[in-house]
């Protein structure tokens, strides 16, 4: 597992993802994608579907990338990735291309969970070697804030707002990386933008890995979740420690856990800071909400646990 | 762009690139970074960074970032005959076109 | 990798078989595949191809046209030479990628067996998945029978991968009547044909990680509309390299495709049929019944529908006295998509014919001979021209 001084390492080489993009202040996609590039040491192909992302780095004729980069619509990343892939497989067998290649998909969770999540399911299932990673911002913020498959119950967004007759999302969100793990590929793994170490060691697994892999990572969105630019890797961390996010992984077939909190957070520690909560906190405190989520989270949690200790008593 | 040189290390900002979102300045270990007037990010002393890359780590927008072995480069990115936004003027030449 | 043509061979090949042939000797390196009728027995039979080692394909089984079309430009902007086929629903469902392919310059070859649209669901030609993909910058060539379908293809890939081209080409054989019939078919050997189209070198590869390039970018206002003329320009070069491909084509072959359409009979005709597809058959039997009893008429088959050959099929019009234009789609609510382009064509001609619109044979219903010939009655001015008349419809 890489430490403090393999990260600042990494910073070293060359910039494969670079700045005056247009993201905003205090995104955080573009740590999770500087991240995740930096941990790759192999010559790397990304492919990024529609959104913040791409809308941001690539504004015809400047790029942010200086890697082989590739966009073609917003509901398919998996879908090219897996025809990028399978091009690199023949070109390397015919002889035209002689060195190793690694190739990562960028998308946002409406581009995974929702329009997105069949060629995700039809890419793995296939087994194409790649890694696919979600940043998951939990909305799509790209269109403003809009609710998606990703966004947690209760939440406030401007397709599913707060009013008179209603709190926000009344439904929860779904367990994606659970699906994903449905799908039996070889490795994963939930991580956040509010640990490094632990995502830099998933995505060195991921890469390694000769099959799909996918990665979750949770990436905070300061003007659709309603907090400072300076509060992104904070609230991020909040999550892992309210474990409303855990961080774990899947190794063929095997669950671990990654991050137990010393102390568990209560819920409402990561729910008060974000404006799209604040609706459970004023006028008054919404205590039957509150109750509901934290039971969402315990219940989550509990299982996520259960899971673990079965693979690790099967294991031994 | 400006540099901050202790030793054989280097900080280097870019305030152009930054847009003020504060997480280098609540992340560095040593607290010497500021955000100065005009919102861009600015060094308050230098002598205690430890060059610990935290700052460059955090930054969304590649604002700041330390170099070894004192030898500045003028940005982070060398290699692209594409520019980046924001610096300089931007031509179609070499993009995909027929005949 | 073993061969199994060595010389020319003509044998007994459905349209489908002939574009899987097609495929074998192009030797593709990715071909993303997805099945539906009538297209299925074309992936079917490369796939057993690949299976038995005649050709060494990476075939992806996506999930989807959408995903096969997505694959495709992933593969094709890799720097593979990418081919895939599909039909009706599945070109529907591929449609908003097929938009991103032309745009990206990808020369991607795509066999359409075509078929009606939903709905209601129906599994039979008719030409209203082409006609609806007719604006997404793809060139479209629509074959008369399995030997076009089969030599077209080539010729076809050949035009995509042309640099003064570069765009998608589909290859449209009418579903069943084509796909599924068989007919002799004359196969050229296969290195004559890799040798005719060569090797795909992509200009910028996306897999060059030494080069790298940023592919599909953000494109605002103030970019957007010239990389829309660049397309335009390169439709309008897909006219001379055609003809040239074509002369190189009949030298290989002996099969002369000349021009950008096939001049039935056209030489002295008074009244002119003009149709697309395989349709083109029935009404050559038709002509030579009616000139039989005398009548001077001829028939325009378009090989190329885009581009279409606006200045060409004005000249060939020009001077004759009434057209029959058979379109086998509808674009509800105006004319029949072929009768718009030609009627947009003879505004630069002086003496312009009459113009009779045909719907024909939607959702698969048959159209035989008799009723192409009762056609000449009204052209002959029993009926008034620019009314849209159905053939073979209850009422």
């Amino acid at each position: 597992m890489p430490n403090t001084k393999a990260l600042a390492s990494y910073e070293e080489r060359e910039k494969r993802f670079t700045g005056a993009h247009a993201l905003c202040a205090g995104c955080g996609t573009p740590i999770a994608v500087r991240a995740v590039l930096n941990a790759i040491e192999e010559p790397v192909v990304v492919v990024t579907a529609t959104g913040c992302l791409e809308v941001a780095t690539t504004r015809y004729p400047t790029t942010a990338w200086n890697v082989p980069w590739l966009h073609v619509a917003f509901e398919n990343a998996a879908a090219v990735a897996s025809g990028v892939e399978s091009a690199y497989r023949v070109l390397r067998r015919r002889g035209k291309i002689s060195k190793e290649i690694r190739f990562v998909a960028f998308a946002g969770d409406g581009g995974t969970y929702d329009i997105g999540l069949q060629a995700l399911s039809g890419a793995l299932e296939r087994g194409h070697r790649f890694l696919y990673v979600c940043c998951d911002n939990e909305a799509y913020m790209n269109t403003g804030n809009q609710r998606s498959g990703a966004t947690p119950f209760a939440a406030q967004t401007s397709t599913a707002p707060v009013g008179q007759e209603s709190f926000g999302k009344i439904q929860r969100r779904k367990d994606l990386t659970e699906i994903v793990v449905a799908h039996r590929i070889p490795f994963v793994a939930q991580a956040s933008i509010g640990d490094w170490y632990d995502l830099a060691n998933k995505v060195r697994k991921a890469i390694s890995t000769d099959g799909p892999s996918f990665i979750n990572v949770m990436s905070s969105c300061p003007r659709g979740w309603g907090h400072d630019a300076n509060q992104t890797v904070k609230i991020t961390r909040l999550a892992l420690e309210t474990c409303f996010w855990p961080l774990f992984e899947v190794e063929d077939g095997r669950w671990s856990l990654n991050y137990v909190p010393e102390e568990r957070l209560p819920i409402e520690i990561w729910l008060r800071p974000q404006k799209r909560f604040a609706h459970l906190f004023e006028p008054q405190e919404k205590t039957e909400l509150l109750r509901e989520i934290q039971k969402q989270v315990d219940r989550d949690w509990e299982r996520l646990l259960q899971r673990c200790e079965v693979s690790a008593c099967a294991s031994v | 762009m400006q540099a901050y040189k202790i030793g054989s290390y280097a900080l280097f900002l870019e305030p152009k690139r930054c847009k003020g979102c504060l997480l280098c300045v609540y992340s560095c270990p040593k607290q010497i970074l500021f955000l100065n007037g005009s919102g861009k990010i600015a060094v308050r002393e230098i002598e205690p960074c430890i060059f610990c890359r935290i700052c460059e780590m955090r930054c969304p927008d590649f604002a700041i970032w330390v170099e070894k072995a004192l030898t500045p480069s003028p940005s982070p990115v060398p290699t692209r005959s594409l520019p980046v936004h924001g610096e300089g003027q931007g031509g179609v030449e070499g993009w995909r076109k027929p005949g | 990798m073993k061969k199994i043509l060595e010389k020319e061979h003509r044998t007994l090949l459905t349209g489908a078989e002939a574009a899987a042939h097609t495929m074998r000797q192009l030797r593709p390196e990715v071909v993303p595949v997805y099945p539906i009728t009538p297209q299925t027995p074309i992936i079917e039979t490369f796939a057993q191809f690949v299976a038995d080692g005649f050709v060494d394909t990476e075939i992806i089984n996506v999930e989807s046209e959408h995903s096969a079309m997505s694959a495709a430009v992933g593969a094709s902007c890799g720097g593979a030479r990418v081919l895939t086929a599909t039909s009706s629903q599945g070109l529907a469902l591929m449609l908003e990628i097929c938009y991103i392919a032309s745009a990206m310059r990808c020369p991607i070859g795509m066999a359409v067996g075509s078929r009606a649209l939903s709905g209601p669901i129906n599994i039979h030609c008719d030409h209203s998945d082409s006609m609806m993909a007719r604006d997404a910058g793809w060139v479209q060539i629509f074959c008369e029978n399995a030997q076009e379908a089969y030599d077209l293809s080539i010729v076809g890939q050949k035009l995509a991968e042309d640099q003064r081209v570069l765009l998608p080409v589909m290859t449209i054989q009418d579903g069943f009547t084509i796909t599924h019939s068989a007919e002799p078919v004359a196969l050229l050997p296969d290195e004559a044909v890799t040798e005719f189209v060569g090797e795909y070198r992509a200009l910028y590869p996306l897999l060059d990680t030494e080069h790298p390039t940023t592919q599909g970018p953000f494109a605002l206002p103030d970019y957007y509309f010239e990389l829309k003329r660049q397309q335009v320009d390169a439709m309008e070069n897909v006219y001379a390299v055609w003809g040239e491909l074509q002369e190189e084509f009949a030298k290989l072959s002996g099969r002369r495709y000349r021009g950008l359409f096939e001049a039935y009979k056209l030489d002295d005709a008074e009244y002119i049929y003009i149709v697309l597809g395989a349709t083109a058959g029935t009404a050559k039997v038709a002509i030579d019944r009616l000139r039989r009893q005398r009548k001077r008429v001829g028939l325009l088959k378009p090989w190329l529908f885009r581009p279409f050959p606006t200045e060409e099929i004005a000249q060939a019009l020009q001077g004759c006295k009434a057209v029959a234009i058979l379109d086998r789609a509808l674009s509800l609510g105006s004319w029949g998509p072929l009768y718009s382009e030609i009627s947009a064509a003879l505004n630069t001609v002086s003496a312009r014919p009459l113009l009779y619109n045909y719907i024909y044979g939607l959702g698969g219903r048959d159209i035989r001979p008799d009723q192409l010939m009762s056609v000449l009655k009204d052209l002959e001015g029993e009926s008034d021209a620019n009314v849209q008349r159905f053939i073979g419809l209850r009422e």
